[in-house]
């Protein structure tokens, strides 16, 4: 880790910190902490970062993903509590970005008829699950509410209002691959544990792997007393506590240009094509990549929420965006030309 | 090569306690290389002046030692444009007058190529001090010739390989030889332009003068005029010669009546297996001109001045908030955008070599030619690397013609690597 500490300026005092992970880098500056504090906070956060990086990352086979992934839906695959509640709630925001996000949106598709195509619901209780917090009011569909009012078993229902069939599910995409409105894998709180529902299902983070690590990392600058804070996770999300020690909010520009974002204790993320033109979201309904030249920015409480949106936002056609966008109160998107 | 080494290499034996990491270039450049040297001068006579030789005479009015006494061309728009860079300065239309000039001691010849030879074995039979331009001659045998008579004639002799004195250069080659960057494993080389490569003729009967590299009987087309300056890369950076070279030339569009290919391609092959190429075509301009050392860890932009690691370090977003902080400056940061990710490797900026540094070394060739001269000690290394450099465009043309694979003949050879 690179850290670096400065008292230049006597009314302030500033920590910079970053590392990589993820294939790409974190970055912090936090003001107001002494030194000793600052360097134990960044070593909290990398710890942090590195835990969940050692669960979500399918590229290593020792991870969590990478396992549940190799199982090919042969066998239950027993979870922590963190990500059986993360797994909850990417079901949720399947649901509620009408299927556009996907964290199984890089599965092979499926291959022939598919039945039970309808939602499939996870069969346990999704309330009182914790782990994850203040995201702001998010309107769930079919009666589904954010995950501070996570409604119980059967109270969720898929966008068409189909009720899901677990059985039908599984065993028609067993066959092959996934269909684009089921979900891919479902949990048992019973075991809490996970199946994946095809063979050639497979469970990627790239979605929201960086606004996850960075709402995890939230926490920690509480307990530490941050009032002032601004973290990147490879340009795409950013979180800030508070506001710029000088001024009264975060300013962030796009580097594509525009109006910058003004983040006071907010979140932003930014989907679209690498900066070097390569297309790195594949649209859940039709396996494709998404080639679209227009970024999408999403600004919110939540940084796990903002890129969740964004995801979805950039996947979805242009005339489902207010439709999803609206579900999410608190959280705005802008559209951005590349 | 070690600094050591280095030093040795480029002529500075009495300054190996330089600040090398500050100024790793020739002892005449160096302010105490200078101070040698001080009060000095040497008065030069210019044969050949047209565009190359007016670019010398730019550069030899920024060496306080330097004086351009006489000037000779048999084209007469030549010698009008350089007198009026040199008013002082004799002038003469048949270069054995000028070499007749006493007041003349050092010379450089900037001649098509056919004439490099020689003018030099002429200049040197004279006692003059000698800078060619390059490359060194036309055939391989000339070369031969040359550098014999050089290093009999106890005058300073040096061929206009500039790369040789370009700080930047000197210091990623010092890198690059100690390993820093992992073992070579490839070196390319290239020039394309997309232009008829033709000069404009005022009269029909000119045009075998004025464009001579067109023809072969003057010139060796893109091996001996661009080849030259790049094919040294490689036994700089490896430290050894090529042990054969194959390639094809053609005519690919340019087909207009000129008698040298319009487009090369050809491979060098090290002992240790590295294989270095030289490419240039002058239908197409968009890669440019490109200097590149492959290494295990790097690849090194030479002609950019920059290196990329292969395992590029992030750059950062935010980390300018600290500076900003620091000063109480409240300002926008610009950096979010789609994941930026490490294996974006194409985006990565590089690291700049010698941040700042300027020019492309034939400045810092003058002023060593100048110390060489008024000390009169001929730098070791310097005809040698130009040897080998045009003997190897020489033998690469001779592959391109014959389509053959060759080697370079144990005669050509000669004491060094």
């Amino acid at each position: 880790m690179e850290f670096e500490y400065s008292r230049a300026n006597p009314r302030v005092t500033v920590a910079f910190a970053s590392f990589e992970a993820m294939h790409t880098v974190l970055e912090g500056v936090v003001t107001d902490l002494d030194e000793p504090a600052a360097r134990q906070l960044f070593a909290s956060i990398e710890t942090r970062v590195r835990e969940i990086e050692s669960r979500l990352n399918r590229h290593d086979p020792a991870s969590l993903f990478a396992r549940i992934n190799a199982s090919r839906g042969r066998e239950a695959v027993p979870l922590d509590e963190g990500t059986y509640v993360l797994l909850q709630l990417a079901e949720l925001f399947r649901r509620t970005t009408d299927g556009y996000f996907d964290l199984a949106a890089l599965s092979d598709r499926s291959v022939g008829s598919v039945t039970g195509s309808g939602s499939v619901t996870e069969t346990g209780d999704m309330a009182g699950s914790g782990g994850m917090a203040g995201f702001g009011g998010v309107t769930g569909v079919g009666g589904a509410t954010g995950p501070e009012g996570v409604a119980g078993p059967g109270d969720k229902t898929g966008p068409g209002g189909a009720t899901g069939d677990r059985r039908g599910a599984a065993s028609g995409a067993a066959a092959g691959g996934k269909m684009a409105d089921t979900p891919g894998c479902v949990l048992d709180p019973a075991t809490r544990s996970v199946r994946l529902t095809g063979e050639g299902v497979r469970l990627d983070a790239g979605g929201f792997g960086k606004g996850y690590a960075l709402e995890r990392i939230r926490p920690l600058l509480t307990e530490a007393g941050v009032r002032r804070a601004l973290f990147n996770f490879g340009d795409s999300s950013v979180m800030s506590v508070g506001t710029h020690p000088l001024g009264d909010c975060w300013p962030v520009g796009a580097a594509a240009g525009g109006e910058p974002f003004r983040l006071v204790g907010s979140s932003l993320s930014i989907s679209g094509l690498h900066p070097d033109g390569r297309a790195h979201i594949v649209d859940p309904m039709s396996g494709r990549w998404v080639g679209r030249r227009t970024m999408v920015a999403v600004e919110g409480r939540s940084a796990f929420l903002c890129e969740v949106l964004s995801t979805a936002l950039y996947a979805a056609p242009e005339e489902r965006r207010a439709t999803i966008a609206a579900r999410f109160e608190g959280y705005r998107y802008t559209e951005i030309e590349m | 090569m070690d600094r050591r080494e280095f030093l040795k290499r480029i002529g500075t034996l009495s300054a190996a306690g330089l600040a090398l990491s500050a100024a790793p270039w020739l002892e005449g450049c160096t302010p105490e290389g200078q101070a040698t040297i001080r009060g000095g001068k040497v008065r030069f006579g210019i044969i050949g002046p047209g565009s190359r030789g007016q670019y010398h005479m730019r550069n030899l009015a920024a060496v306080p030692q330097a004086e351009i006494v006489a000037l000779c061309d048999d084209y007469p728009p030549n010698l009008e444009a350089a007198g009026r860079l040199a008013p002082a300065a004799k002038r003469y239309d048949d270069y054995r007058q000028l070499l007749d000039d006493p007041q003349v001691d050092a010379v450089i010849i900037a001649t098509p190529l056919h004439l490099h030879c020689r003018m030099t074995l002429d200049a040197l039979a004279a006692g003059k001090h000698v800078l060619c331009e390059k490359a060194m001659a036309y055939t391989m045998e000339d070369c031969r010739t040359m550098y014999q008579a050089g290093r009999r004639s106890g005058r300073i002799f040096f061929v206009g390989q500039q790369r040789l004195f370009d700080p930047k250069y000197i210091k990623v080659m010092d890198s690059v030889r100690k390993g820093e960057f992992g073992p070579v494993v490839n070196v390319r080389n290239y020039w394309f332009r997309n232009n008829d490569w033709r000069r404009s003729v005022p009269s029909p009967d000119l045009e075998r003068r004025i464009n001579w590299r067109l023809y072969r009987a003057y010139s060796r087309g893109l091996m001996t005029e661009l080849a030259c300056h790049q094919l040294q890369n490689g036994t700089w950076a490896l430290g050894m010669l090529p042990v054969q070279v194959m390639g094809a030339g053609g005519y690919v569009y340019w087909k207009d009546g000129r008698e040298v290919f319009d487009s090369v391609s050809t491979i060098y092959t090290f002992p240790n297996g590295v294989n270095m190429t030289f490419e240039s075509v002058i239908s197409n301009k968009h890669f440019g001109m490109g200097e590149q050392i492959l290494c295990k860890e790097a690849t090194i932009d030479l002609a950019g001045g920059r290196y990329y690691s292969e395992t590029p370090r992030p750059r950062s977003g935010i980390r300018q908030l600290v500076g900003e902080i620091e000063q109480g400056i409240f300002s926008n940061s610009v950096f979010a955008g789609t994941s930026w990710a490490a294996e974006s490797g194409s985006s990565d900026p590089g690291v700049a070599v010698m941040p700042g540094a300027e020019g492309d070394g034939s400045l810092e060739m003058l002023e060593a030619f100048c110390h060489a001269i008024l000390t009169g000690k001929q730098p070791p290394h310097v005809l040698e690397e130009a040897y080998y450099g045009a003997v190897f465009c020489l033998l690469g043309d001779e592959a391109l013609l014959r389509n053959e694979i060759l080697t370079l003949p144990d005669e050509l050879r000669i004491d060094y690597l």
